[in-house]
């Protein structure tokens, strides 16, 4: 079942500059932080979304949720369109779908005990009407079920390591039973011990609460293990999707291929020949025309500077941009 | 704090450390530190000046006696007496009173409206309110605070309350330009827009997340504008145009006091004193509140 | 030319009992303790761990950055067979920091001034140089020329132009390169390395890591590369180090770690990898935390945590043992197994 359907997203950034600007200076500057992305989610499962910097996956995960204003296009949270919900459904929708953050103590309100903090939504759904036994026992369930103390409720958040933090905010994503969770890098900063428990403890909560995940990350082999499907930006742009399983087998889009072949192996078997990548990544201000990837792409071709390679289904719902596979 | 689960159980339950432990670890922080704790002694005196005057003034601070003006310190009067021969350690006391009333009074009128604005300001950002506040705010600081000052209490009339608002409302601008910058970073910050993805309507949001954030400096400006409005009160009294007489004010004694300097410099000394004292009190305790307000400084 | 050419058979870095405190008022914490290995000429010797395990602390200790806070409680750093501890602070600066020794950190854009040009920062860093002491240079020129040269060594497109450049119209990569560039010279003899790439895209990543390899490898520098990423590791350098809270757990070649770890540690590491495991299995989840540096457990410091615990674990500190040649162990178990591959789950 579709949960979240995203059609022709744009997410435009633009300059507030004063209108001389337009004389004199270098204009106005748009940013096209997400241009034209269209995907699907499916219920249950977990959507991995791998990028580098600039590629826009932390843009789209913020429009989903509203935190940052759409230009144009459709997001569709079951049959509702989430850009154009009443007031009503926003606020149900709201409660369905929680994010789960980067910076683990950034996300957390200092000067709030963590009991407060995980309590914030309860307090919402319920319209202050749970009595304070009530709410204390949910919160302290909500602290076992992350595998935290239940007396961590009147500490703050300083007073913990960086994993523990990291898990109060899983118990805060998961207060209301969302249906829909977006973990953008959840294992930043941790360490490799503690990043294990949080992936294990993510599983699990997905396994026991039927929860669907939009995994943005960009440590592959972290995408690999936990995401049934994935979509890999560049640029604004989606440039390959599918299954995961298809994705790391066949590399369809050569930016896919270069970013999966860079990323260091432990294991003798897995490493591969790096290929390396010319130059920098473009700015998000001027894309490149034609295909946004043809000034770093090994493969390019004179069609890329001039066409842009539509997202084409290679069959089995593995879709990919780039001429290469496009074959009008 | 360690709380075992029958702790919990049987005290009352509840999310955050209880408000008599947390009154009980905000001043044991500021102790720690010399300068809050001296800061808060000196705080403790004054608040007992004030409250307590009528008990502690060992004479009427209006009780003129003319036989005995202009003496020294002595056994009977302490501080001496000024030139009506009212004493003098009295109507330091009574003028705490009016310190404190002052200091508190114009500081919390002057805050409240100031932070509030500013808030707002800073959370409506770029819209037409936030323009009009920040217009607002430039037009009260353009002009010298004491010439607005002086001005309100010439329309109004000299009298305490009168220059409790004048002073409140040359202060505000001030707490309105810091709150709105502070409410502009925070704003920015993962939590509000933690917030803000949960569905939380801005005046919670505003009130739970965003104003306990900004504070710290608006405390540490706060101790640092009760000393100022203690001095700004004296100015005024001093030019006439702050509390009317007889009500002791230290303004008012330094008034007094330097019209007969070469006669008595007693009389000019010890409000003097008092004033000084008052200002290295409240400077001293909003140090030390702020680093103990501040959650991360708990544990250190 | 170097002043002391090292005897071939004389390791260029030589870390003996290091063992260093960090004072916090009344707590210590044992941030190195007995660290001890070697660095031969041009290898590259990648220090692996977790938060507190000390790697950026054996850096720091090298080239004697370590805060005020921070005393040597024993030891001895040979450096071309000079201890480096009992140099003083004047002779660092003049003859090994930045000339003999260079380091380079995780955020290249706290290292950089940001209102100065390149040009003037790496120009700065060229003259205290003593490279060029032999000669009676005051023209910009040969230092904007020696500038251009580093830069271009580092893979920056277009030097001459870069030069005039502020910190911020540079990306994150070519910041780092542009800190390569200042570190690394063919003076170098080690390279310090803490975290590099760890703030870098992946992409990025591998250009700086290839970097770094190649320019070690033309300029026959060795590396000590701190990071906490195993597979960039795996795939750079010669020989790995695994610390954990102050003490060096195990110690060889990447492959001979790696593919079989003999440490309990070490194997629980890899087993908690994504790498390691298929979508749906459960990743090893080591119990228990890393203990404080001012209260670590007797004997060996993993024994709360480790699977393969005894009791001999608790009462003593097991020694650096051989397993087999080049591939050291601190852990009482080792000896039996040999080449046996260690596995938690």
């Amino acid at each position: 079942m579709d949960l979240i359907k995203i059609n022709n997203l744009k997410t435009y950034f633009y300059q507030n500059k004063g209108f001389l600007s337009k004389f004199f200076g270098e204009g106005l500057k748009t940013v096209h932080a997400v241009d034209d992305v269209s995907l699907t989610i499916q219920k249950g499962r977990t959507f991995g979304l791998v990028g580098e910097s600039g590629c826009g996956k932390s843009t789209l995960g913020n429009t989903i949720f509203r935190l940052v204003k759409a230009t144009s296009g459709e997001i569709f949270f079951l049959d509702k369109d989430i850009l154009r919900m009443n007031s009503a459904d926003l606020m149900g929708f709201r409660q369905d779908a929680q994010l789960i953050f980067q910076d683990q103590y950034g996300c957390m309100n200092p000067r709030m005990t963590v009991g407060q903090i995980i309590a914030e939504p309860l307090l919402m759904k319920a319209h202050g009407d749970l009595d304070n036994n009530a709410l204390f026992d949910e919160v302290e369930r909500l602290l076992l079920a992350v595998n935290l103390d239940p007396d961590a409720a009147v500490k703050f958040p300083n007073e913990f390591s960086g994993g523990q933090a990291r898990r109060i905010g899983v118990a805060r994503a998961i207060a209301l039973n969302p249906t829909f969770i977006m973990a953008d890098e959840p294992t930043s900063g941790l360490d490799i011990s503690t990043a294990a428990t949080v992936l294990n403890l993510m599983q699990d909560l997905q396994d026991k609460m039927d929860i669907t995940y939009l995994w943005v990350s960009h440590n592959l082999n972290q995408v690999k293990y936990m995401s049934d499907d994935m979509a890999v930006m560049y640029l604004g742009k989606i440039v390959e999707m599918g299954k995961t399983k298809d994705i790391f087998s066949e590399m369809a889009h050569p930016y896919t291929k270069a970013l999966i072949s860079a990323v260091p192996q432990i294991s003798a078997e897995k490493q591969q020949e790096t290929i390396f990548l010319e130059g920098e990544i473009p700015s998000p201000i001027n894309p490149p025309s034609g295909c946004r990837f043809r000034t770093r792409c090994p493969m390019v071709m004179k069609k890329c500077k001039t066409h842009e390679p539509p997202l084409i289904d290679l069959g089995a719902g593995h879709y990919c941009a780039c001429h290469l596979h496009n074959n009008n | 704090m360690n709380m075992t689960s029958t702790d919990i159980i049987q005290k009352k339950r509840s999310l955050t450390p209880g408000w008599t432990q947390n009154l009980t670890i905000i001043f044991k922080s500021i102790a720690k530190k010399k300068g809050g704790l001296i800061g808060c002694i000196f705080i403790t005196i004054m608040l007992l000046c004030a409250i307590a005057a009528p008990w502690l003034a060992p004479f009427d601070p209006n009780e003129q006696n003319i036989v005995q003006r202009f003496a020294g310190p002595g056994l009977t009067h302490l501080l001496g007496t000024d030139y009506l021969g009212r004493d003098t350690l009295s109507r330091i006391i009574y003028g705490c009173r009016i310190a404190v009333l002052v200091a508190f009074g114009a500081v919390s009128l002057s805050s409240i409206f100031g932070v509030f604005l500013g808030v707002v300001a800073g959370y409506n950002e770029g819209k037409k309110f936030d323009y009009f506040i920040i217009w607002l705010f430039d037009i009260v600081r353009s002009f010298p605070q004491i010439i607005l000052a002086l001005a309100i209490v010439a329309v109004l009339g000299p009298s305490l309350i009168n220059v409790v608002v004048a002073l409140a409302f040359t202060a505000f601008p001030f707490y309105g330009r810091i709150a709105r910058a502070q409410t502009l970073s925070v704003k920015e910050t993962d939590y509000v827009k933690a917030a803000k993805a949960m569905g939380q309507k801005p005046i919670k949001i505003i009130l739970k997340h965003i104003t306990p954030n900004i504070m710290a400096p608006v405390i540490v400006c706060l101790g640092m504008d009760m000393a100022t409005m203690v001095i700004w009160e004296s100015g005024l009294s001093f030019l006439g145009l702050g509390v009317r007489p007889p009500t002791a004010s230290w303004g008012i004694m330094l008034r007094n006091g330097y019209k007969y300097i070469q006669v008595s410099p007693w009389t000019i000394v010890w409000p003097a004193l008092a004033i000084a004292f008052s200002m290295i009190a409240f400077s001293l305790f909003s140090d030390g509140l702020r680093v103990a307000l501040d959650p991360k400084e708990r544990n250190r | 030319m170097k002043e002391n050419e090292p005897l071939l058979d004389e390791p260029l870095l030589e870390v003996s009992k290091l063992t260093l405190d960090y004072n916090l008022g009344k707590r210590k914490m044992r941030a190195l303790d007995r660290v001890s290995f070697q660095i031969e000429k041009g290898e590259i010797i990648g220090v692996a761990g977790e938060s507190g395990c000390g790697k950026s602390t054996l850096g720091l200790a090298i080239i004697k950055l370590l805060p005020k806070i921070a005393s040597i409680r024993r030891g001895e750093i040979l450096f071309e067979g000079q201890d480096l501890l009992k140099l003083s602070e004047e002779q660092m600066n003049k003859k090994i920091r930045g000339q003999k020794i260079s380091m380079i950190f995780q955020n290249p854009q706290d290292a950089l001034n940001p209102v100065f040009t390149i040009e003037k920062q790496m120009v700065d860093i060229l003259k205290t140089q003593r490279l060029y002491k032999n000669k009676r240079i005051k023209s910009a020129k040969f230092f904007r020329d020696q500038a251009i040269d580093r830069l271009k060594a580092t893979g920056i497109a277009d030097p001459a132009a870069r030069l005039s450049n502020y910190p911020f119209e540079f990306s994150g990569g070519m910041k780092q390169r542009v800190m390569i560039g200042m570190a690394l010279s063919s003076g170098t003899s080690l390279l310090l390395a803490d975290e590099a790439t760890t703030a870098l895209d992946v992409t990025i990543e591998a250009q700086i890591n290839k970097l770094i390899a190649d320019l070690a490898k033309e300029y026959k520098t060795s590396v000590l590369y701190v990071s906490h990423n195993l597979g960039v590791l795996a795939e750079l350098a010669d020989r790995i180090m695994i610390m954990y809270a102050g003490r060096v757990f195990e110690m060889g070649t990447t492959r001979d770690v790696f593919d079989f770890p003999s440490h309990p540690y070490s194997a629980a590491l890899l087993e908690s990898m994504p790498s390691r495991q298929e979508k749906g299995k459960r990743l090893l989840s080591i119990p228990g935390f890393v203990p404080p540096l001012d209260n670590l457990p007797s004997g060996c410091s993993f024994h709360p945590r480790c699977k393969f615990a005894e009791d001999i674990c608790k009462k003593e500190v097991p020694p650096m043992e051989e397993v087999t040649p080049g591939h050291f162990s601190a852990c009482f178990l080792d000896t039996k197994r040999g080449r046996k591959r260690l596995q938690w789950i």
